[in-house]
C-alpha cells in the first residue's frame, strides 16, 4: 500500500519518543545508551538461558529495559492506530454530551467518560500483555502499563 | 582490593579429587601418552599397506602432530570465537565509564596487561578469560555496558571473577587442557577414520569374492573387524577423558569463586548465582557443562571444605585415571626404548616424572581412603600429616602383600 513504509516509520519515531519519555521515568541509568538499545529486538527476553552469568553466552543480569519500552510503546501506538477509527465516534459524541450537560446543568457532578474507560482498559491489557510476553514480572507489567497510559494521555482515576 | 600474589589457595592439599593442579597434570599425561599409543597403531595401519618410510622415528612425528594439532585448533578457535562474537577492542567502543571501570579493576587487582575485547549481542551481560601467547584476553558482552550503569557492584563482580582466572593462572591451564583435549579427540578421530577406511578398502578389493570361500582373506577381515571393535573399546576411555576435562574445567571455576569472594567479599557473588536466570540445570548438564551450576556454586562458595572433601566416586574416577595414564606409560615405554634410542633422552625424563607422578598420587589416594576411614576430616594442620602417613603406610603395606603372594620375590 502506498505511503505504508512512511506511516512505519512515523509509528516508529513516535514510539521512541515515548519510550524515551518512558525511560526518563523507569529507567534513566540507561538514557546514556538509548539510542543504541532502542533497535535492539526485545524477544532475546524469551530465549532459554542456558548459559550461567559467569559465563560467556545469553545471560541478562538485570534486564534492560530500553528495548522493553520501545516494544510496548510500539504495541500501544498499534492499538491505538486501529482502534481510533472503532472508538472515534461514541468518544466524540460522549464528549459533545458531557459538554452540553455540563452547560444545562453547572452543578451537575463530573462523570467520567465510558468510551474513554473502555480505551484506557484495552490499552493497559494490550501493554500488561505485551511486557508479560516479553518476560516481565506481573508488578512491573501493570507499572510499565500505567506509565505508558499516563504518558499518552490516558489518566488513571 | 591489593594487589595479590599469583599463587592459587590452596584449600585442602589433600582433596586430590578436586585439586586441580594434580588432575591438570594428569590428563595432560593422559592425553599426551594416549596419542603416542594410538599414533602409533596408525602408523602401523599404514605402513601396513604402503610403502611410505617416515623420515622421521614414529613417535617423533606423533610428538609433532600433537602439538600442531593442539596449537593449531586452538588458533582457529581463536579465530572463530572472534568473528562469532564480532569482537573489537574496548577502546573502540569509546564508553569512558566502562573503560575506566574495567581498567581500574585491573589496576587495582593484578599487574599483568590485559587486552579487553567488547562483543556479543547488545544484551548478553557476561564475560569471558582465554589467552593469546601468554596475554590474557577479556571477551566482554555488550549487556556489560548497560550493568555498569544498572549494577555497578554486580558488573565489578564479573569482571573481578575473571580476573581471579587471570592470577589463578587458569588461562594458561585451561588453554592448554582444551589443546591437549582437541589433539586427543582429533587423534580419536583420525584412529576411527583410518581404521573404517582399511575395512571398506578391503571390503572393495578382489578378495571381497572369495571372503567367503577361501580361510586367508576370511581371517583378514574378520582381524580388520577385530580391530574396529579394539577401537571401539577406546571410545569408553574417551568419555572419561571428556568428563574429567569438563570436571577440571568447573573445579577451576570454584577456584576462582573462592578468589573472587576473598577480594570483594561474598555478597555480589551471592547476589550474582541467585539471580533469576540462574535456575536449576539438569543432570546432563551438570555433568558435561564446562561451568558448574550455580546452585553448585553457590554451595561451594558458602562451605568450601565441605564441597571439597573426595567423594567415593570422585576418589574411584581419580583412581581410575592415574591407572590408565600408568598403563599408557608403560604401554609407551617398551617400543620407545627399543626401537628408538634416539628418542630415549626425550620421552626418558617424562617418562620418569609420570612414574614418580603416578605414585605420588596413589599415596594420595591412599592416604585419603586411610582418612575417610580413620581421620574422617582435616581440622588441623597437624592432620595433614597423619594423612600423608597413613598414605606412605598404605603403600609400603600394598608393596609388602604383593611380595608376599609372589612366589618368585626375594623381599623378605
Amino acid at each position: 500500500m502506498p505511503g505504508e513504509n512512511q506511516w512505519i516509520r512515523t509509528l516508529s519515531h513516535i514510539a521512541r519518543s515515548l519510550a524515551y519519555d518512558l525511560s526518563i521515568e523507569i529507567a534513566p541509568e540507561e538514557l546514556d545508551l538509548f539510542d543504541e538499545y532502542a533497535d535492539v529486538d526485545p524477544n532475546k527476553h524469551l530465549r532459554i538461558h542456558d548459559d550461567e552469568p559467569l559465563a560467556f553466552g545469553i545471560s541478562e543480569i538485570v534486564i534492560i529495559m530500553t528495548p522493553i519500552l520501545v516494544s510496548l510503546a510500539k504495541a500501544a501506538l498499534e492499538y491505538l492506530a486501529v482502534k481510533a477509527p472503532e472508538f472515534g465516534y461514541d468518544l466524540a459524541s460522549d464528549i459533545l454530551r458531557e459538554r452540553i450537560n455540563n452547560w444545562a446543568n453547572p452543578k451537575r457532578a463530573q462523570l467520567p467518560n465510558p468510551t474513554f474507560s473502555i480505551m484506557r482498559e484495552g490499552l493497559t491489557h494490550v501493554v500488561e500483555a505485551e511486557a508479560l510476553r516479553l518476560g516481565l514480572d506481573n508488578d512491573t507489567s501493570s507499572k510499565l502499563a500505567a506509565a505508558t497510559c499516563q504518558r499518552l494521555g490516558f489518566q488513571v482515576d | 582490593m591489593t594487589i595479590c600474589d599469583s599463587k592459587p589457595t590452596p584449600l585442602d592439599p589433600f582433596a586430590i579429587p578436586q585439586a586441580t593442579t594434580e588432575r591438570f597434570t594428569l590428563f595432560l599425561l593422559l592425553a599426551f601418552f594416549g596419542t603416542i599409543m594410538i599414533a602409533r597403531q596408525i602408523f602401523d595401519l599404514i605402513l601396513r599397506h604402503t610403502s611410505f618410510q617416515p623420515f622421521l622415528p614414529k613417535d617423533v612425528i606423533a610428538i609433532v602432530v600433537f602439538f600442531i594439532v593442539a596449537v593449531s585448533i586452538s588458533m582457529i578457535r581463536h579465530i572463530q570465537l572472534r568473528r562469532m562474537w564480532c569482537l573489537q577492542p574496548l577502546s573502540q567502543f569509546h564508553d569512558d565509564l566502562l573503560s575506566k571501570a574495567v581498567n581500574a579493576l585491573i589496576a587495582s587487582t593484578t599487574n599483568r596487561k590485559v587486552a579487553v575485547w567488547v562483543g556479543g549481542h547488545p544484551l548478553d551481560q557476561s564475560a569471558m578469560t582465554f589467552t593469546l601467547f601468554g596475554r590474557p584476553q577479556f571477551m566482554l558482552g555488550r549487556g556489560l555496558r548497560m550493568l555498569v550503569r544498572k549494577q555497578p557492584k554486580l558488573f565489578e563482580t564479573i569482571i573481578v571473577h575473571e580476573l581471579a582466572h587471570v592470577i589463578n593462572r587458569d588461562i594458561v591451564i585451561n588453554s592448554m587442557t582444551f589443546a591437549a583435549f582437541r589433539a586427543v579427540v582429533f587423534i580419536f578421530f583420525l584412529y576411527f577414520v583410518v581404521q573404517i577406511a582399511e575395512l571398506f578398502a578391503i571390503f572393495l578389493s578382489s578378495e571381497l569374492p572369495q571372503m567367503f570361500y577361501v580361510p586367508e582373506p576370511q581371517r583378514i577381515a574378520w582381524s580388520q573387524i577385530d580391530s574396529l571393535a579394539r577401537a571401539s573399546a577406546l571410545a569408553p576411555i574417551f568419555v572419561l577423558l571428556v568428563l574429567e576435562h569438563r570436571r577440571l574445567l568447573r573445579i577451576r571455576e570454584h577456584y576462582a569463586d573462592w578468589r573472587t569472594a576473598s577480594l570483594i567479599g561474598e555478597d555480589g557473588l551471592a547476589a550474582l548465582l541467585t539471580s533469576p536466570n540462574s535456575g536449576d540445570k539438569s543432570a546432563r548438564y551438570r555433568l558435561l557443562a564446562r561451568h558448574p551450576s550455580a546452585e553448585d556454586r553457590f554451595r561451594a562458595l558458602k562451605n568450601p571444605s565441605a564441597f571439597l572433601r573426595a567423594g567415593s566416586f570422585d576418589l574411584a574416577f581419580a583412581a581410575f585415571m592415574t591407572a590408565l595414564t600408568a598403563y599408557w606409560v608403560g604401554h609407551a615405554y617398551p617400543p620407545a626404548i627399543r626401537d628408538l634410542k634416539d628418542l630415549e633422552t626425550v620421552l626418558l625424563p617424562l617418562i620418569a616424572f609420570t612414574i614418580f607422578f603416578t605414585a605420588y598420587l596413589s599415596m594420595i589416594f591412599s592416604g585419603l581412603i586411610f582418612r575417610e576411614l580413620v581421620v574422617c576430616s582435616i581440622r588441623t594442620e597437624s592432620e595433614y600429616w597423619k594423612t600423608w602417613i597413613l598414605g606412605g603406610a598404605s603403600i609400603v603395606l600394598g608393596v609388602e602383600l604383593v611380595y608376599l603372594f609372589d612366589e618368585e620375590s626375594n623381599f623378605f
